[in-house]
């Protein structure tokens, strides 16, 4: 799995970040996200696509295939 | 409970779209039909009250999904035709174009329509701000920074309208009944700020007063201005009425499901046995809460849509979301986690009325009801698990 992330999307709510702390943080200053992980284990892989999918501003995006 | 074999999603926005992929990344194999009113794919909503009239965005990058994901992941897209009829008992909808469609499971995700103004909305230069029609519609008029545009409603849409618009360099009177912007909703101490705020970004407000009369030359020619109750005129060369949505249920209203503040639900979104709602349509009973209740933010149509793919399929989760919405207003990014009421009592929580970041809380008899962050959002997230201690219910 490869995460892609937009910042100029990113709206802030920290979804991602409640959902999958180990790979999704938010920066302190203005809440938007910083990616931890850009290839997370296999056990993070459904709290990432909930994130994803959760994410109100899509600014998470997914490559099942790729590393 | 048998796996389903023929599933149809009506509504084609984030909760209804979202829903659908929900449904594939769950396992789900067998047909998948969406059906939406509007011809265009599945878009996002939100920036169509930013971006997308400041021109950073085109119609593409609004869209919710790749669009070659549909064919791939199986989904029967079916836009451009509106649902008009429910038929519990013999599992069957009835399109506007004559076609019906039987399910042995359904998602009602019909979302909601801007409210209008009968007597004003015929007038070719009133607009509202709903559909990505609307957006193109309006972006045209913030092409010319001579524009006065008129602005009808404080509330959410209202006030990012005015920040866009200001942006943009158009003159912008901003009219609302109650006396601050999003008064009705935050209250009176956020309501004094966001006066500020725009007042400091050049807006007319016109807070405190109604709108009596369009003046035109005869109905349904342009508007050329608003007179207020309070004697005031605003001239314009546009307006937009922003005053609110209700939820899409008319064509229900024969179904025999429970309509209420829309289509009402059990605490796993569940109308009746394989009938499920999602999104602004939905009226469900939040657990944490203890009562119904219809969420018209955008987290909420994707992570509801997530509880209804899931408990569709078998499970049965009480859908309790922290609820959660942002606004950007100019440069500041709004969020709030909670539910609060305009009578709720206001402290600062972090940083100070002075900063240009702060947290506000909002407090029912002195239990924490709502956070709001005023450009401080991951302070105000850190609360979330004091928000969830105080539900009574859960």
């Amino acid at each position: 799995m490869k995460i892609t992330i937009y910042p100029e999307k990113c709206c802030g709510s920290g979804q991602c970040v409640m959902n999958a702390p180990a790979v999704f943080d938010q920066r302190d200053e203005d809440g938007i996200v910083v990616l931890l992980d850009a290839n997370p284990p296999a056990e993070q892989h459904a709290n990432v696509r909930r994130s994803a999918q959760i994410c109100p501003a899509l600014a998470i995006r997914i490559d099942e295939d790729r590393q | 409970m048998n796996e389903p074999e023929r599933v149809v999603v009506v509504g084609a926005s984030a909760a209804g779209a979202g829903a659908a992929h929900a449904l594939r990344s769950a396992g789900y194999g067998s047909a998948l039909v969406l059906v939406g009113e509007e011809s265009d794919l599945p878009y996002d909503r939100p920036p169509l009250s930013k971006q997308a009239l400041l021109g950073q965005w085109e119609p593409e990058s609004l869209q919710l999904f790749d669009p070659a994901g549909y064919d791939r992941m199986g989904i029967e897209l079916m836009l451009g035709r509106r649902a008009v009829q429910l038929d519990v008992a013999m599992r069957a909808l009835h399109l506007s174009d004559g076609e019906r469609l039987t399910f042995d499971r359904l998602i009602i995700a019909t979302g909601s329509s801007a409210r209008s103004l009968p007597w004003l909305s015929s007038s070719p230069n009133v607009h509202s701000v709903r559909t990505i029609q609307d957006a193109m519609k309006l972006r045209k008029v913030f092409e010319s920074k001579n524009t006065r545009l008129a602005i009808i409603g404080a509330g959410f849409v209202g006030t990012e309208l005015a920040a866009t618009a200001r942006t943009s360099g158009l003159t912008v009177s901003l009219i609302d009944a109650a006396p601050n912007p999003l008064e009705t909703r935050l209250g009176p101490a956020v309501g004094r700020l966001l006066t500020k705020l725009h007042r400091a970004h050049g807006v007319d407000l016109r807070m405190g007063v109604s709108v009596e009369a369009p003046v035109r030359s005869e109905p349904g020619e342009r508007v050329s201005a608003l007179r207020l109750s309070d004697g005031s005129t605003v001239e314009c060369d546009a307006v937009v009425v922003a005053i609110g949505a209700i939820p899409n249920v008319d064509w229900l209203k024969s179904s025999g499901l429970q309509l209420g503040n829309g289509v009402q639900c059990d605490e796993c979104c569940r109308a009746v046995d394989g009938i499920y709602a999602a999104g602004d349509v939905a009226e469900w009973f939040h657990p944490g809460y203890g009562r119904r209740m219809r969420i018209e933010h955008r987290t909420n149509a994707a992570e509801q849509a997530l509880a209804v793919a899931t408990n569709m399929l078998g499970g049965s989760v009480p859908y309790a979301p922290m609820p959660f919405f942002w606004s950007d207003q100019y440069e500041t990014k709004l969020q709030m986690f909670g539910m609060v009421s305009r009578t709720d009592q206001v402290r600062m929580l972090y940083g100070t009325l002075d900063d240009p970041c702060f947290v506000l809380g909002f407090y029912e008899d002195d239990s924490l009801s709502g956070v709001l962050s005023w450009g401080a959002p991951k302070q105000a997230r850190q609360l979330i698990p004091v928000l969830r201690s105080h539900w009574k219910n859960f």
